[in-house]
């Protein structure tokens, strides 16, 4: 009796927390909802409700409307998947070389591979912008996606060797026999066979690249060819009256990014342990 | 600071000296596979003067970086003949090539790049010289002691940003850590609503980060902010989270640690899902309680998960620009919160002072290198962290 | 149309140890070659050699008379079939098969003609349409063999194709194998570690131990006359018993005698060629095999023993027993309906045509071939 009321008890308080930490998690989304609803005159109220009592959808027109919104999605689309089609084309054949052949420096390369992750961009950020200025490449899409497909790299070509380590080496050996060059056999075989891992490789390029502000930020300069946090950032100014604005627009791109990430990120994360765990 | 700054020009010239001799051994040593030490000056003397020759020859403004690229896939190059005769690795240099190209171009030719403009001299004045044709000075390390010595920004010194860095990413992990812990051992029990909990507390990782650090400088606004306003209720008044120095930071820490808890949280929960049930079972006929379950088995197979956690995140936390920019109002702006990172970045394009910058920049990555060589060191020690 | 497979010094070695020593044999078109040999002994290594899959570092390989050594395996003209029988998983059974002919660019209605023949030769009609997950092992080996045939090579590898099957498909397949042989007059190059494929499915065996061919020979050759103690005690099932002693000059008679007081006295066709051993103080080992003893009834030929039965293994058609005679511990054959107890005595009767002889040190049989 005294085991089921204690660990009653205990239930109690695990929701509790838990149910606390779900709020503190969703909170400032919902507050963003709040704003965007709220009409023009009355931004700044210092209300507490989550559905104001006039709640409208004018800053969702105007947001859509009035500003670049749609324009900055259309760029970060085109940059987002030029960076991820880069990236994980590049990365697969340097994974597979990594994966199948001994050769001199592998070891080095991958150990370079790891170092990198831990480079901030920034730090990189200043010689590569002296670079495209350069190549007369600062304010142009070329720019951004070259920049944005060397950071993916490194991880894509991880996560692509672990996955092409699990592929038994007798399918190339087949494959060869039956008459596929090595690298045909890469590209007739293994490659087909490896499209849950490349759908991962390209999911995470795909979200780094769609979310990533400050690289953005330095290379490209003219309004027309802002992605989307540019233009977000555009809109909040100083918390003047394009706040709601902000709200709206914020709204409007959070969710689509939410759910994909919902939806697909149980998917990643067993995809992370792929290369590990199969026997 | 005079003799700080002579001590600080000779131990650099000392050490930049035998790194690159160091660097040349180990080059020779791993691709050749010969290390015979009277080859070993020859052929150092070789490739600095055709380095130099290079580099002098296609003059310009980075012909020292241009020299070591093309030392470096000269080297590639030799590697490759040495190795032809049987064409052997052919195949894979081919695969692994257009990867290494980019790498080449875009992250190792930037950074020697980088490496060669800490000791120049360009900032906003003379960017317009050098952008028109001319080379760019020699200052020697003039750079590296003014990073040391003066401010990067307004007032704050290096060793300010280095102490407040050391701060952030302490505070962030262990309530990173901590919380994702507490999380994932709440969330690791049979429940109802279960899928609920997790989905929304995702959230914060789910989030476009632009979007969330944004809203939550909204809500820290003195006087609309929900945070102030909550303060209110419980008779806390007038913070001003948007300049004041204090709370400036912490409404960064705040955030950042708002964002980092999803990651742990699902990072240990896998870890927790991982333990067999037969553990503690096995403990609990042996008369053990929950809290020496806890420390006795949960700890400790958490620690190949724990580990590298812990290593990202640090890498991470000490890398992050995006929350203390977005937050402190970004050009110019609020200085109180700012980090190494974004000082450099502020260093470099809110006040243009470049040669500077790349002198900072390569003294945070000193300081990332030191770091992981110590970890490595460390870590090897305890637990093998593989990929 | 198939043809000959000649190996000329070929050597294979690592840093740290040689792998493949100094090889050479032939195969004539048609023959049936097996590797045998431990694991580790080089035998698959030789094979991907043959292959292409692996390079070598000496040597000399010809398929008919081109020189292969230093070919791609594309381009030799070969088709092999792996231990995990290596099927592409996301095509179907007749995509698997019409692959390789797909590559070389056969018009559609050639690959459809000859996909269909090879799988009505294997029985795999019914399964043209599925994927390799839907098979069973035996059924998955089939399509690896037929995608082998089906382009007709000049020679065929196995790589130990049947160590993943359970004994009765092994069975039933080393008959399909065999049969397969004889159908297309195949050269063949089978690589396995069991004995019983070697004995029943080779022309030619060639036994390997690390690295060095140990003999090369017909199966009854490497059966009745085995040049050393490694090959004779690898062919046959259960192997071979040894018993270590000295060969003496006793009255004229060359007679072996064991360490432990053994006699036997060799037969009389064996009497002149080892009489120069005899007397001599090198170690000798005598083989003799489980099957040549019989329980001792009627008219004996042979030497007659006492021995004490400690276990016995019913195997069916056999019983294996292992005895104790004079302190020797020997495994006999006995046919079926005998099945000795535990403890029981027994009178055995030893007869064999051949001797098998060896010295100790040197392991090589002393007995003329």
């Amino acid at each position: 009796m005294t085991e089921d009321k204690s660990s009653w008890r205990k239930t109690w308080w695990v929701h509790l927390l838990l149910v606390g930490g779900a709020m503190a998690s969703a909170f400032p989304l919902l507050r963003i909802v709040t704003v965007s609803l709220r009409p023009g005159d009355r931004l700044f109220s210092t209300e507490l409700a989550l559905i104001p009592a006039d709640a409208t959808l004018a800053n969702y027109v105007e947001v859509f409307t009035k500003t670049g919104f749609f324009s900055w999605l259309g760029n970060s689309l085109i940059i987002t998947v030029l960076t991820s089609l880069i990236g994980v084309c590049l990365a697969s054949t340097a994974a597979y070389a990594l994966s199948r052949y001994r050769f001199p420096g592998k070891s080095q390369v991958l150990v370079f591979l790891m170092a990198t992750q831990m480079i901030p961009v920034v730090v990189l950020l200043l010689p590569l912008y002296f670079m495209l200025k350069k190549l007369s490449l600062i304010d142009t899409f070329a720019g951004v996606v070259a920049a944005y497909s060397v950071t993916t790299l490194p991880f894509c070509v991880w996560l692509l060797k672990g996955y092409f380590d699990t592929v038994p080496r007798s399918l190339e050996e087949a494959a060869q026999v039956d008459g596929l060059t090595e690298v045909g056999s890469f590209w007739r075989i293994v490659l087909p066979l490896s499209t849950p891992s490349l759908a991962i490789a390209m999911l995470y390029s795909i979200t780094q690249a769609w979310n990533e502000y400050i690289v953005a930020r330095v290379i490209l300069q003219s309004s027309e060819l802002y992605t989307w946090p540019l233009g977000l950032f555009e809109l909040q100014g100083d918390f003047s009256a394009r706040w709601g604005l902000f709200a709206a627009a914020s709204v409007a791109v959070s969710i689509p990014v939410v759910v994909v990430f919902l939806y697909s990120s149980r998917w990643l994360l067993s995809g992370l342990t792929l290369g590990g765990v199969k026997g | 600071m005079e003799p700080l700054a002579a001590l600080i020009h000779v131990a650099a010239w000392l050490l930049l000296t035998l790194g690159f001799l160091a660097a040349v051994e180990l080059i020779l040593y791993w691709f050749l596979y010969q290390y015979q030490s009277q080859y070993f000056w020859y052929g150092s003397a070789v490739l600095g003067l055709s380095a130099g020759l290079i580099g002098r020859q296609i003059g310009g403004p980075d012909g020292l970086s241009v020299g070591v690229v093309v030392g470096l896939a000269l080297l590639f190059g030799a590697a490759l003949a040495r190795y032809q005769v049987k064409g052997r690795f052919a195949v894979p240099f081919m695969m692994l090539a257009p990867a290494f190209i980019l790498v080449s171009l875009l992250v190792i030719y930037p950074f020697f790049f980088e490496f060669r403009l800490a000791f120049a001299n360009l900032n906003l004045y003379s960017i317009s010289k050098w952008l028109s044709g001319e080379s760019l000075g020699w200052v020697g390390f003039d750079n590296f002691v003014k990073v040391l010595t003066t401010s990067p920004l307004q007032t704050a010194t290096f060793w300010d940003l280095l102490l407040r860095t050391l701060l952030w990413t302490g505070i962030n992990l262990i309530f990173h850590v901590g919380c994702g812990l507490g999380l994932a051992l709440l969330l690791n029990r049979p429940l109802r609503g279960k899928a609920i909990y997790r989905t929304l507390l995702i959230l914060p990782w789910a989030m476009p980060q632009v979007v969330a650090v944004l809203a939550w400088r909204g809500e820290f606004h003195p006087q609309f902010g929900f945070v102030n306003q909550l303060l209110g209720l419980v008779g806390i008044h007038n913070i001003n989270w948007w300049s004041d120095p204090v709370p400036v930071f912490l409404s960064c820490c705040i955030v950042n640690i708002w964002l980092g808890i999803p990651f742990m949280m699902i990072v240990f929960l896998g870890g927790l899902q991982a333990i067999p049930k037969s553990y503690y079972e096995a403990a609990s006929i042996d008369g053990a309680s929950k809290l020496t379950q806890f420390f006795q088995i949960t700890l400790p197979m958490l620690k190949p998960v724990v580990v590298p956690s812990i290593t990202l995140g640090t890498i991470w936390t000490f890398n992050n620009i995006n929350v203390i920019y977005l937050m402190t109002g970004q050009d110019g702006g609020n200085e109180h919160a700012d980090i190494l990172v974004s000082a450099l970045y502020k260093s470099a394009f809110t006040y243009s002072r470049y040669s500077f910058s790349a002198a900072f920049a390569m003294i945070i990555f000193a300081i990332l290198i030191g770091f992981t060589l110590f970890w490595m060191r460390v870590s090897r020690g305890t637990e093998g962290v593989t990929s | 149309m198939s043809s000959s497979l000649t190996i000329t010094n070929v050597v294979k070695a690592y840093s740290d140890k040689v792998v493949l020593n100094n090889l050479s044999f032939k195969a004539e078109p048609g023959e049936f070659i097996v590797l045998v040999g431990p694991s580790g002994c080089g035998k698959s290594t030789l094979l991907r050699a043959v292959a292409g899959l692996e390079g070598i570092g000496f040597g000399k390989i010809m398929i008919g008379d081109r020189d292969v050594t230093n070919l791609a395996p594309k381009d030799r003209d070969i088709a092999m079939v792996f231990q995990d029988y290596a099927l592409y998983p996301h095509k179907t059974v007749y995509e698997n098969i019409a692959f390789g002919l797909r590559i070389r660019r056969f018009p559609e209605t050639k690959i459809d003609e000859l996909v269909r023949a090879a799988a009505l030769k294997l029985d795999l009609m019914p399964y043209l349409e599925r994927k390799p997950a839907a098979l069973s092992g035996g059924q998955r080996q089939r399509v690896a063999i037929g995608r082998a045939i089906v382009r007709n090579p000049k020679i065929f590898l196995f790589d130990e194709p049947l160590s993943n099957l359970d004994a009765k498909l092994r069975g039933s397949m080393r008959i399909s194998i065999a049969k397969l042989h004889k159908e297309l007059a195949a050269t063949i190059l089978y690589v396995t570690h069991d004995q019983v494929e070697a004995m029943t499915l080779a022309d030619k065996i060639i036994v390997l131990e690390g690295g060095d061919v140990q003999q090369m020979g017909t199966p009854l050759d490497l059966y009745y006359h085995p040049s050393n103690i490694f090959v004779a005690t690898f062919i046959g099932s259960p192997s071979m018993n040894l018993l270590e002693g000295r060969l003496l000059d006793r009255d004229g008679s060359v007679v072996f005698r064991s360490d432990l007081g053994l006699e036997h006295r060799l037969a009389d066709e064996y009497q002149s060629v080892l009489r120069s051993a005899a007397g001599s103080p090198r170690k000798i080992l005598w083989g003799v095999r489980p099957e040549n003893f019989r329980l001792a009834e009627g008219d004996c030929v042979g030497p007659v023993y006492t021995a004490r039965v400690v276990v016995t293994e019913l195997l069916g058609p056999t019983s294996t027993v292992l005895c104790d005679i004079k302190g020797h511990e020997i495994h006999i054959s006995l046919p079926a309906p005998h099945r000795p107890t535990r403890g029981q005595e027994i009178r055995i009767e030893f007869r064999s045509r051949h001797l098998y002889m060896f010295d100790k040190e040197s392991t090589i049989s002393i007995v003329p071939s």
